[in-house]
């Protein structure tokens, strides 16, 4: 749909995509040989994307010397997992520390849920008492065990994308700018397991500064015990962490120059620019960088970050010449 | 044209179902450019090749170390040292199902049985025209089998029920299943490999591999551990009767690194010089003044177990089996609960060799079968017989006969004498078991530190067999968990 005169174009698309006989790998148990062996299964059920999206472009100003376009796409996405026997759960995303070997998985393929779910304990705080994390008695029988009181934590896939590209010009300046950011979505942080876990005598973050001491102690950082007898460092909601940002992705600045002197040894223009990357994300995020995933592109593992790279700020200086 | 089209759709739907509806739950294309266990198994050389890689998983982390720390840690015989919390879970009995070394124990005995099996169903149905007139395929089964019974009866003696299984073919989510019919698949592997392989180590050309000397050393292990006496002594017979086996003169010969595979090894891992037979265990176990690597070590033999040795005179196995570290060595930590220098380190791999040792590790040697017995004997009433084969250990190492007369002080003789005969090579725990679940409840709770304060163990019934590891639990939903985890 494009309007005024062409200067503002909105695109909209609903889609309800279901996409069944999916092909995935399972990790077998190690009674199969190798450790983390998988097979190709064909998944029972179907996976659900339904969604909306938009693209508006516009040209929000235009005038002899000063011009500004801007493009905003934006899209909503549900995924959902349906079909499938509610009893069955496919485990992904191991991590494994201590002595070795995958000794938790962090997502599940799981009837009802969006595909690589975060699956695990409900954490309720440090009691104040013990020092130990509480987790919530799901099924009330008084035992917080892994058959009866893990739940789904909240889904890696963000539920909206979005970005927001502007170019602006003025006379032989020029200024692109691009914003992107997501949201809805969730960081498993499994690096905290290791630098709060405070279970083995490695560096630490400055959180644990403030773990439980002695009783009365009302705080968020369990306490600090050699081997983690109370799993307080289990798979739960406490390494949970909302995944939402909003990053200037790219910044250019660039200024063109017309070089008539030049010609006779072919150049006819100059273009000098300075372009910075990632120049700020804002999130609330407490791990290094946001955009994480442990797992590479693996579908079933998302949102996973365990000693995710930090992002790099790049800065650019350079000059094009036209020929 | 608009039909044409129709029923061009149709067609392409069709032929698209028919694909679909051949998908079953499981994919099941074997690539055709790949070797598989399916593909490999054909000739006689090939047998081999998979036998050889069932041994290969003697060198997994199971066996270069972890049976010490399960066998020695656990028990009263060294503290977790180190620095990894996982043993220290293991020694202070504070373990669960996402403990690193339960997880990893499992996995890689699993691993061992996996791999033995391959050989168990696949050698069978090879003909090969170098096995006419030997015995050579009988023997790969059996070696093959006497793998698998060794890898189970670790299983089932750390996890108590375990999954069965003999095939790589059957269930991929395995139950568990009762420990008295894992005990029997146990018996039967060994009873066959008995009966298929070569008298003893001397005899079979290939070094380090199964006899009938090891598949019989077992068996006494395996029946003496369910408490059947009767055929432990029957098994501990035939070891005794096997014409190859003596007691080494010097014991300090056994744990020198220069006597490789003597008289009195029944089954003994190779490690080697040469790259993929190294061990990297002796280095997680030597101190700083013998390596000089300044890791914290591992395994550090407890004060309780010194203060035995000395009340003994033993001086022969003390030093052969421990070193003591001195304040002038600068640099080496001190292991807890450990406070001074001297400390004691585990001291029977001496050659550290920066992470690749070529020290092998002896996993059934004489004299613990001549002990085992003298137990056997003693339970089934025949105590004088027993005293004798305590006397005959404890002679090589320079020490008088036992005062021990009575049935009781006899047991706890023979206790004491697999102690200091057999310390830090992963039987203590096992032993302990046998003398029995509340024996080893209050004298685990009785241990104190070197300063004579209590450990605080806090040993329950329930702790005696580790959890299932989580992490398979979650793989495979027909797994159940032990009590108290």
């Amino acid at each position: 749909m494009t309007v005024l005169k062409g200067r503002v174009t909105l695109s909209a698309d609903y889609y309800n995509k279901k996409t069944k006989n999916l092909i995935f790998l399972e990790t077998l148990p190690a009674t199969n040989g190798n450790n983390d062996a998988q097979q190709l299964v064909n998944l029972p059920g179907y996976d659900r994307n339904r969604g909306f999206e938009f693209a508006l472009t516009g040209t929000i100003i235009r005038s002899h010397d000063f011009n500004w376009t801007a493009t905003i796409n934006t899209s909503f996405n549900q995924n959902r997992i349906s079909g499938l026997d509610s009893a069955s759960t496919f485990y992904y995303g191991g991590i494994s520390y201590g002595g070795g070997g995958t000794n938790q998985y962090v997502s599940v393929v799981k009837n009802g849920l969006p595909l690589g779910a975060f699956y695990g304990y409900k954490a309720l705080g440090v009691d104040p008492a013990t020092g130990n994390e509480k987790f919530a008695d799901l099924n009330h029988d008084g035992v917080i065990d892994a058959d009866h009181d893990r739940t789904y934590l909240g889904s890696g896939l963000p539920t909206f994308v979005y970005s927001f590209v502007n170019t602006l010009t003025y006379k032989s300046f020029g200024l692109d700018l691009l914003f992107d950011g997501v949201g809805g979505n969730k960081i498993f942080d499994a690096s905290a397991i290791e630098t709060q876990g405070m279970s083995s005598p490695n560096n630490a973050t400055t959180e644990v500064l403030r773990r439980w001491r002695k009783p009365g102690d009302i705080t968020d950082v369990p306490i600090a015990r050699f081997s983690d007898s109370a799993q307080n460092s289990r798979i739960s909601s406490r390494f949970i962490q909302n995944g939402a940002f909003f990053r200037l992705k790219a910044a250019t600045l660039s200024y063109h120059l017309v070089t008539d002197g030049l010609k006779h040894i072919g150049v006819y223009g100059m273009r000098f620019y300075v372009t910075g990357q990632n120049l700020f994300t804002i999130t609330g995020y407490k791990g290094y960088n946001p955009e994480v995933n442990q797992q590479g592109t693996s579908s079933t593992a998302l949102g996973i970050d365990y000693g995710t790279y930090p992002q790099s700020r790049i800065y650019t200086v350079g000059v094009n010449l036209e020929l | 044209m608009q039909k044409k089209y129709s029923s061009l759709v149709f067609l392409l739907v069709a032929a698209g179902s028919a694909i679909l509806a051949a998908c079953n739950k499981t994919i099941d294309k074997t690539p055709i450019s790949s070797l598989t266990t399916s593909n490999f198994y054909k000739t006689a050389k090939d047998a081999e090749s998979g036998l050889t890689g069932a041994y290969n998983s003697l060198y997994q982390q199971y066996y270069i170390w972890d049976y010490q720390i399960n066998g020695d840690a656990q028990a009263d015989n060294c503290y977790a040292g180190g620095n990894n919390p996982d043993n220290f879970a293991i020694d202070n009995f504070t373990l669960n199902a996402l403990n690193g070394n339960a997880t990893r124990d499992w996995q890689g005995l699993y691993f061992g049985v996996a791999n033995a099996n391959a050989v168990t169903d696949n050698v069978p149905g090879i003909n090969d025209v170098a096995w006419n007139g030997n015995t050579r395929k009988q023997q790969i089964l059996g070696e093959a089998k006497f793998l698998r019974a060794l890898h189970y009866f670790n299983l089932v003696t750390t996890y108590g029920d375990v999954p069965l299984v003999i095939t790589n073919n059957g269930n991929t989510f395995p139950p568990r299943t009762a420990a008295a019919a894992v005990y029997i698949q146990i018996e039967k592997d060994l009873i066959s490999a008995d009966s298929s392989l070569l008298p003893a180590s001397g005899s079979n050309p290939n070094i380090g591999r199964a006899t009938q000397g090891s598949a019989d050393a077992l068996l006494a292990k395996v029946f003496a551990q369910q408490g059947k006496y009767d055929s432990c002594l029957i098994w501990c017979n035939k070891v005794l009767a096997n014409n190859y086996y003596s007691l080494l003169p010097n014991y300090a010969d056994l744990f020198d690194g220069n006597h490789k595979n003597t008289v009195e090894s029944i089954f003994e891992i190779q490690h080697g010089t040469a790259s993929g037979t190294t061990s990297y265990g002796p280095e997680l176990l030597l101190p700083f003044s013998l390596t000089g690597d300044t890791y914290a070590k591992f395994n550090v033999p407890t004060n309780d177990l010194i203060q035995t040795y000395r009340s003994e005179n033993d001086t022969v196995r003390l030093d052969a089996s421990v070193y003591f570290s001195v304040a002038a060595d600068t640099n080496g930590a001190i292991p807890p609960p450990y406070t001074k220098f001297p400390v004691p380190f585990a001291y029977k791999w001496k050659q550290a060799g920066g992470y690749n040792s070529p020290d092998n590790q002896i996993l059934l040697r004489l004299a613990d079968i001549v002990l085992l017995k003298a137990e056997a004997l003693n339970q089934t009433g025949q105590t004088a017989l027993a005293i004798p084969l305590i006397n005959q250990v404890r002679t090589r190492v320079h020490l008088p006969n036992t005062t021990a007369v009575n049935q009781t002080d006899v047991a706890a003789a023979i206790l004491k004498e697999r102690r200091l005969e057999l310390a830090l090579e992963g039987h203590r725990w096992l032993d302990l078991l046998r003398a029995g679940a509340q024996y080893t409840i209050n004298l685990m709770n009785s241990q104190i530190d070197p300063n004579g304060k209590p450990l605080n163990y806090g040993l329950t019934t329930n702790k005696l067999l580790w959890p299932v590891p989580q992490a398979e639990r979650d793989l495979d939903v027909n797994l159940s968990q032990n009590a108290g985890y």
